[in-house]
């Protein structure tokens, strides 16, 4: 059902109406809008007169009447309705929406709901359906394009993380995360239940989130939560099911299997080492086993001895053929079926709302044996008594089971607690491509032992260094227990029409278990088994008092808003792991540690004391202006410098009042602001402490810390500048809203990076001035709009961002963002310079031509620049048809500039295993031919003459030697042109419905991830997942989903 | 009346907000997770612990062919160019400068006395202090030192020249063995257990070793310290040999228990080029070096050749009675000291006869490697190649040394690069730029990024940040 009221509307109106008078004639009737949803809440008034109704929850009314008189149907974002009233008792009306009147209402800091004309500043705010659409279940990613200035740092999904976002430029490198607000509440971005969210607006500069104070430097994203309405009584079900599949891999080669050299080995038997029954393995074709990389012999479905060929079973022994699986890979990850349901039960009565919400989602990994279960349950109360008192109790609990959740990035990277990437790590880096993913699947030896395609040798079937990926997700298992309960529990006073208060305590409370085991005579932890886990228990408390005045004096309306706030916040961990082996093998516990446990506990503690206030002055709807200050105090700042007091000021006009009305322009708007936000620090930074590590036999051992910490830390205070115009057309049916702002981040808190020779890693510093400019345009129209029910809308979001270090510290000009990563790339923000600089080794050019030397071998240089990180532009293409009863979205996004390097495309090639280190050169000849036989590879080059190159080099040696570390040979542009949701929906009728007494259903076809319409980097790699904004680390391959969505209101 | 009630309580709560803002939050900030004080005692063992990774860090092993690497033949030809002291720097040595400060300041002195009197901590952290940045200029060529370790005080250290910093190494290890006095014994000493007598000989002999690295570009200068050290008294038996030992559990184990054992990686065998030469010599060390590979003969891994042909199995890892998960590694021995003494008197720098001094050396080592037989011992220097002939004295005393220093691999490289000896042939294509073998390792990229000036001013002054501008003391 859809709804384009607002609930304070709602309630004004509700206010508004007025009982009944008895009269001549009653009239009743039902009002549906134009897509015959029922419309609640609908005022009826009688022209001419004080009398009037409303219409009740299932959109009917009831009215006594004059005969011959004139109804006037009237509701927020419909246009008024007018009928004479004439000899019928019954008049059904359908309201058809009107644009140009409009009110948007958006939430801004502090849960404020505001008219949108009265801002000074940049806010979008998007409403729950349009991020629901697809029903991904992450905030993040359902926010990709959708909001101009918001970047997504994305991640697989076959890894059920949360995504994040960075708002207004990825300017830091560890921060820079926004703060999540949910109706008022700060948490984390995993505990959004999208089936709650009734609206999000993005609050991204300093103007908008000045109320926040310190912990909004990253912006704010403000949700709403859906609420009952008065009047109402519902039940709304929301069920989808989606079959989840690999969305791409890279292009691998199928010509050459597992070695390190073509040449084919042969097994020679040796009675002096070898049983004597294999004698009759003599001569047979073998592989090298303990090499991870295809560079081994073309393939020629002869029959060969595999690994498996080595190892306890019936293939012991066996000759296969030695044949191409161009689809091994694939055919390792599921194709699971995921469900997500939300029930969500609302009643609403004059003086109480109350909203009860249960969402299970069940999200089968792609990865075998892997699984998310995740639990939201939310109720939303409030109740008002005498009049004027109101309390509110929301709650919201949150459980995510995850289990096996697959690591991925360089290598077997991670560890005990998270597991171990066995996976993606082995698939796209260190793989033999003609193995058969049978044979992996059958993982275990009849004595326990384990089996690998990676082993010493016929007389080693050790795993060497590789596990079969399914010991890794079947035996050497992970868990992870997430538990959050988050609220707030308030009182609001009403003391006059225009003057409330209101006190109100909120807890984020948090419980995690996570545990990791590694299985006795797998790979890792010598073989000997380990076990690991980490509990973390963290809240969050806030105790906010506000007072708000409201009120018109004639022509100049004020807002005005004083509060205070106490936030604490603790963190407590606890960490143990075994060393040295398990004692008892299978016995995953602490207690079975061989050597001395690793354990560790940790607290960490804040608190915040603020008081605030702002005032905004409206003159006849045409001048508004808007002033706030904010005193923050820091526990984690040096007591000198923990009091820190900043101020915004805005102002706009509205250009439109003071023209003529035309058809034309129906709105303008010009806007400026300049905003002060304060920052402190974590704990613990400003004085000396000493870390404790292992110790070594009975000597505990005691470091220096390698961060510097700064007893003479000053609060960050970053100005910003913001202007902006926003402009409607034509009856509202195009729109622009375009914002430039520019932050001047002085004494911002950085952990420097400075040269270790200093005997410290990193300090802790004020730097000097980091500048960060942008521009935002968000775009929206409604090009066709037919009386026959056709309706085309889109938004398109572009921006652009661009930081800069103006001033580091004395002496310091390099602000070393990054890395070094494979060996010499940095990322970089250096004084004077973009920010976000890649620098490492470069391939020379001469004439835009790369230049080889006399061995035909690129000429590298080292301490080059790579380009920025920075996108050149970034943004998304929303668009939303409905025709009648059907409706269909398609969202993309992309990002044009900026680069990246890419650890999967390196170790691809390195390990040839990808398609463009096998085929044919351009001679016809195999590449992976020696050059003296005409085979190798020519590099598109010239020599240091300038002379086109015309020496082949050996394909091997180009890939392992010459291009491994080499960060311009796999830096890309970020380029992507992503198709991200679809969705195509259908409005049951109404008709279908009323007999069985459901208000509304729409069933829909979703698709997340359809299709990445263009990738510079190719490979079949999805940067628009990339965890951090300069690398992809070696990355789990995207999820595609096809499913469906039925939603029912009851 | 209840409007009243609610007033005041909104009214109390944002005062109480508003009061409460301007203290001081107590002790909130105060960490509990690390301690305030510091205790020299286990900050000296911390960094004693990197003594063993100076020790074992096995790229120079590469470099001097005592190993091959078994399936990535990349370290052996010389893949990685620029190398990392950064934890050098941000580690054991500002530690070591920690304690220094604690024991001097007058406000900390007499709370850092609890654990070893001061004087006896403060000679102790410089000789380790000495070492560590010998070991660094020995492998850098110039490097930070005088305003190295000044935190806040300098974040852009210059890099002084390997001269000055040799000058006052010789002036630190002299000075720290003066220092010691009949204090409380220094407690968290895993390396020597605080004995006095032992950091003596260690510090002079250190000096001695340093002394011979000036052998071609300061003779003078290399002779007088060489003759200060040996009268203020050199190692004088193996038990005073200096060892770095490890323990039987998993923090802590040896190197190559880690890699052969612990991982199963085996990614290093003992090179092709050692084995022969011992075979050559029918060397009696063998057995204590490599195991014999599935085949039971003794063969080293081809060096640098490029693509392997074989695996570890085919080849002979490091024997398993040296790398025993708590097998003790060599930092000094008795053995080099007596090959330098040989060295220092065959170059007329001091009195004593060479080839004595060259055999007790070889016999030292024997003994060291647990496999001296007097027979055995007589047959093998009777050998051509290992009689003492004086025309190739220093070529033999070189050699003999580079067994010796097996699994020493920084001060076998050092060695190396001074005598030029055993002559050893470069890896095939090698994949640093270069084609002879490296004589010095590349500055961390951490230095011209974060320390630009001092970088460029560095280049210009030693020559090229690459892998065969020669250090100071490294004279053609």
């Amino acid at each position: 059902m859809k709804r384009r009221f607002t609930l304070p509307a709602a309630v004004i109106m509700l206010l508004c109406s007025i009982s009944l008078f008895a009269q001549d004639r009653t009239i009743t009737g039902k009002v549906i809008a134009d897509d015959g949803s029922l419309l609640p809440g609908v005022s009826i008034t009688v022209r001419g007169t004080t009398r009037g109704a409303t219409t009740d929850s299932d959109g009917n009314y009831k009215i006594a009447v004059p005969a011959g008189s004139q109804l006037v149907f009237s509701f927020i974002g419909f246009a008024n309705q007018e009928v004479t009233v004439g000899t019928q008792n019954v008049i059904d009306i359908r309201l058809m929406p009107d644009a140009t009147q409009l009110q948007e209402v958006v939430v801004t800091a502090l849960g404020i709901s505001r008219d949108k004309k009265a801002l000074n500043y940049s806010v979008q705010e998007i409403k729950g359906d349009k991020i629901t659409a697809a029903r991904d279940p992450n905030v993040a990613n359902a926010l990709a394009g959708k909001i101009a200035g918001v970047q997504v740092l994305g991640q697989s999904a076959a890894k059920f993380g949360t995504p994040n976002i960075r708002i207004r430029g990825v300017n830091s490198l560890t921060g820079g995360d926004p703060l999540y607000v949910v109706d008022g509440t700060p948490t984390d971005i995993s505990q959004v239940n999208m089936d709650d969210v009734e609206s999000l607006s993005v609050l991204k500069g300093p103007s908008a989130t000045a109320l926040y104070g310190n912990r909004a430097s990253g912006g704010v994203v403000v949700i709403t939560t859906k609420k009952a309405k008065s009047g109402e009584a519902k039940l709304d079900i929301n069920h989808s099911t989606t079959l989840d599949m690999i969305g791409m891999l890279p292009k691998y080669q199928n010509e050459y299997g597992g070695g390190y050299s073509q040449d084919w080995e042969t097994f020679s038997f040796n009675p002096a080492i070898h049983p004597a029954d294999w004698k009759s393995f003599d001569g047979q074709k073998i592989l090298d086993y303990s090499a991870d990389e295809s560079w081994g012999p073309k393939i020629d479905g002869s029959p060969h001895r595999s690994a498996f060929s080595w190892q306890q079973g019936p293939e012991f022994g066996q000759l296969t053929p030695y044949s191409a699986q161009p689809n091994n890979v694939r055919d390792f990850f599921n194709k699971p079926i995921s469900n997500n349901t939300n029930v969500a039960f609302s009643k609403g009565g004059e003086n109480f709302q109350s909203r009860v919400s249960y969402t299970h989602i069940i999200t089968n990994g792609i990865i075998p044996n892997s699984k998310q279960t995740k639990d939201f349950i939310s109720a939303k109360n409030s109740i008002t008594l005498l009049k004027n008192l109101t309390a509110n109790l929301n709650i919201n609990y949150t459980s995510t089971r995850g289990t096996n959740v697959p690591a991925d990035n360089y290598g077997s990277s991670g560890g005990v607690l998270g597991g171990f990437n066995q996976t993606i790590g082995s698939f796209n880096q260190w793989f033999q491509r003609q193995l058969r993913i049978e044979d992996l699947k059958n993982y275990k030896n009849p004595d326990g032992t384990f089996r690998s395609w990676n082993i010493g040798g016929p007389l080693d079937p050790k795993p060497k260094y590789w596990d079969s990926p399914y010991t890794q997700m079947y035996e050497s298992t992970n868990s992870r227990l997430d538990t959050r309960l988050f609220g707030d529990f308030g009182l609001t006073y009403q003391f006059s029409k225009y003057l409330k208060g209101s006190v109100i305590a909120r807890r984020d409370q948090r419980q995690y278990n996570q545990e990791g085991r590694v299985a006795y005579g797998t790979l890792n932890a010598g073989g000997l088994g380990a076990f690991a886990n980490y509990v973390e228990n963290s809240r969050e408390n806030n105790y906010e008092g506000l007072l708000s005045f409201d009120k018109t004096f004639g022509e100049l309306s004020v807002v005005a808003n004083a509060g205070g706030n106490i936030r604490y916040n603790l963190v407590e961990t606890f960490g143990q792991a075994t060393s040295g082996g398990l004692t008892s093998p299978g016995f995953y516990n602490i207690a079975a540690s061989k050597d001395r446990p690793a354990i560790s506990n940790n607290r960490f503690e804040r608190r915040v004391n603020s008081l605030y206030g702002n005032v905004s002055l409206g003159y006849k709807d045409i001048v508004f202006v808007e002033a706030s200050l904010r005193n923050d105090w820091s526990s984690t700042l040096p007591v000198a410098n923990n009091s820190y007091l900043y101020p915004s000021l805005s102002g706009g006009v509205i250009l439109t009042e003071l023209l003529p009305r035309n058809p034309i322009l129906s709105y303008a708007k010009v806007r400026a602001g300049y905003a002060q936000v304060g920052t402190d620090v974590g704990p613990y930074q400003i004085f000396q402490t000493y870390t404790t590590g292992n110790a070594f036999g009975s000597n505990a051992t005691q470091y220096l810390p390698t961060l510097l910490p700064n007893a003479d830390l000053k609060p960050g205070l970053s100005s910003s500048y913001e202007a902006g115009l926003d402009m409607k057309f034509m009856n509202n049916r195009f729109g622009v809203e375009f914002t430039w702002y520019q932050n001047d981040n002085k004494n911002q808190i950085i952990p420097l990076p400075v040269d270790p020779t200093s005997g410290y890693r990193n300090a802790i510093i004020n730097a000097g001035l980091i500048q960060t400019k942008g521009l935002e345009l968000h775009i929206f129209a409604n090009p066709v709009k037919s009386d026959r029910g056709f309706n085309w809308d889109f938004d398109i979001n572009l921006d652009r961002n661009r930081s800069k270090v103006i001033k580091l510290a004395d002496g310091l000009t390099n602000y070393q963002l990054g890395g070094p990563t494979w060996r010499t790339l940095t990322v970089n923000a250096r004084e004077g310079e973009d920010w976000g600089l890649l620098v490492g080794k470069k391939i020379r050019t001469l004439d835009g031509k790369r230049v080889v030397d006399a061995n035909g071998f690129y000429i590298v240089d080292d301490q080059k620049s790579l380009g920025s990180v920075l996108p050149t532009f970034k943004g998304g293409f929303l668009n939303s048809f409905t025709y009648r009863n059907l409706s269909l979205r398609i969202n993309t996004d992309f990002i044009v500039g900026g680069r990246f390097f890419s650890t999967t495309r390196m170790f691809n090639a390195y390990a040839g295993l990808a398609a463009e280190t096998a085929g044919l050169n351009e001679l016809g000849n195999p590449k992976r031919d020696p050059v003296s036989k005409g085979g190798g590879v020519l590099l598109d080059a010239v020599t240091e003459d300038g002379k086109p190159n015309t020496t082949r080099v050996e394909t091997q040696e180009l890939y392992e030697d010459k291009f491994f570390a080499l960060n311009d040979q796999w830096t890309y542009d970020q380029t992507y042109v992503k198709l991200r949701e679809v969705a195509l929906g259908y409005n049951l009728p109404k008709s279908l419905l009323s007999r069985v007494k459901v208000k509304s259903a729409n069933i829909s076809f979703i698709v997340r991830n359809p299709l990445l319409i263009y990738s510079a980097v190719g490979g079949g790699l999805d940067i628009s997942e990339s965890e951090t904004f300069w690398t992809e680390g070696g990355q789990l391959p995207p999820v595609r989903s096809f499913g469906l969505n039925l939603r029912l209101s009851l | 009346m209840k409007k009243y009630i609610l007033n005041t309580f909104i009214v109390a709560a944002l005062l109480s907000a508003a009061t409460s803002c301007g203290d001081n939050f107590g002790t909130m900030n105060i960490s509990p997770n690390s301690p305030s004080n510091p205790n020299t005692a286990s900050i000296l063992t911390g960094a004693l612990r990197n003594v063993g990774a100076a020790v074992t860090g096995i790229q120079p092993g590469l470099y001097v062919q005592h190993f091959g690497d078994v399936t990535y033949i990349e370290e052996s030809r010389y893949k990685t160019v620029n190398f990392d002291y950064n934890g050098f720097y941000a580690g054991p040595l500002m530690n070591l400068q920690f304690i220094i400060q604690q024991n001097t300041d007058a406000a900390t002195k007499s709370n850092a006395a609890a654990t070893g009197s001061n004087a006896n901590q403060i000679a102790i952290a410089r000789i380790l202090k000495a070492y560590f940045f010998q070991f660094l200029t020995d492998r850098w060529g110039d490097i930070a030192y005088s305003e190295a370790l000044k935190a806040a005080g300098d974040f852009n250290p210059k890099f002084d020249k390997q001269q000055d910093i040799y000058t006052d190494l010789f002036k630190e290890w002299k000075e720290a063995a003066a220092q010691f006095e009949g204090g409380k014994t220094v407690q968290g000493d895993i390396l020597l257990g605080g004995n006095i007598a032992r950091w003596k000989k260690f510090a002079n002999s250190l000096r001695a070793i340093a002394a011979l690295r000036l052998s071609k570009v300061d003779p003078a200068k290399g002779k007088a310290e060489f003759a200060a050290a040996v009268a203020d008294g050199l190692l004088a038996s193996n038990a005073d040999n200096v060892k770095y030992g490890y323990l039987s559990e998993a923090n802590n184990e040896h190197p190559l228990y880690n890699n052969y054992i612990t991982t199963n990686r085996k990614d290093f065998a003992v090179a092709s080029t050692f084995v022969d030469y011992l075979n050559k010599v029918n060397d009696p060390r063998l057995p204590a070096i490599a195991d014999k590979n599935i085949n039971g003969a003794y063969r080293g891994v081809p060096y640098g050749v490029f693509p392997p042909t074989w695996k570890a199995q085919d080849v002979s890892l490091a024997a398993a009675t040296m790398r025993q998960q708590n097998s003790p590694v060599n930092v000094l021995t008795y053995a080099q000291v007596l090959f330098a003494q040989a060295e220092a008197a065959q170059l007329g720098w001091i009195s004593g006869n060479a080839k004595t001094l060259y055999e007790a050396a070889i016999k030292a080592s024997m003994e060291q490697w647990g496999v001296y037989t007097a027979d055995g011992f007589d047959k093998y220097i009777a050998q051509p190649e290992v009689a003492f002939t004086s025309a190739k004295a220093i070529e033999q005393i070189a050699t003999q040394r580079w067994i010796a220093l097996f699994y020493q691999n920084s001060e076998a490289w050092a060695e190396w690069r001074r005598t030029g000896f055993p002559v050893l042939k470069p890896a095939e294509k090698p994949l640093n730029g270069g084609t002879e073998i490296p004589r010095r390792m590349a500055y961390p990229t951490t230095a011209p990024t974060l320390n630009k000036t001092n970088y460029d001013a560095v280049v210009t002054s030693q020559g090229a940040d690459n892998q065969y501008t020669r250090v100071w003391w490294d004279k053609k």
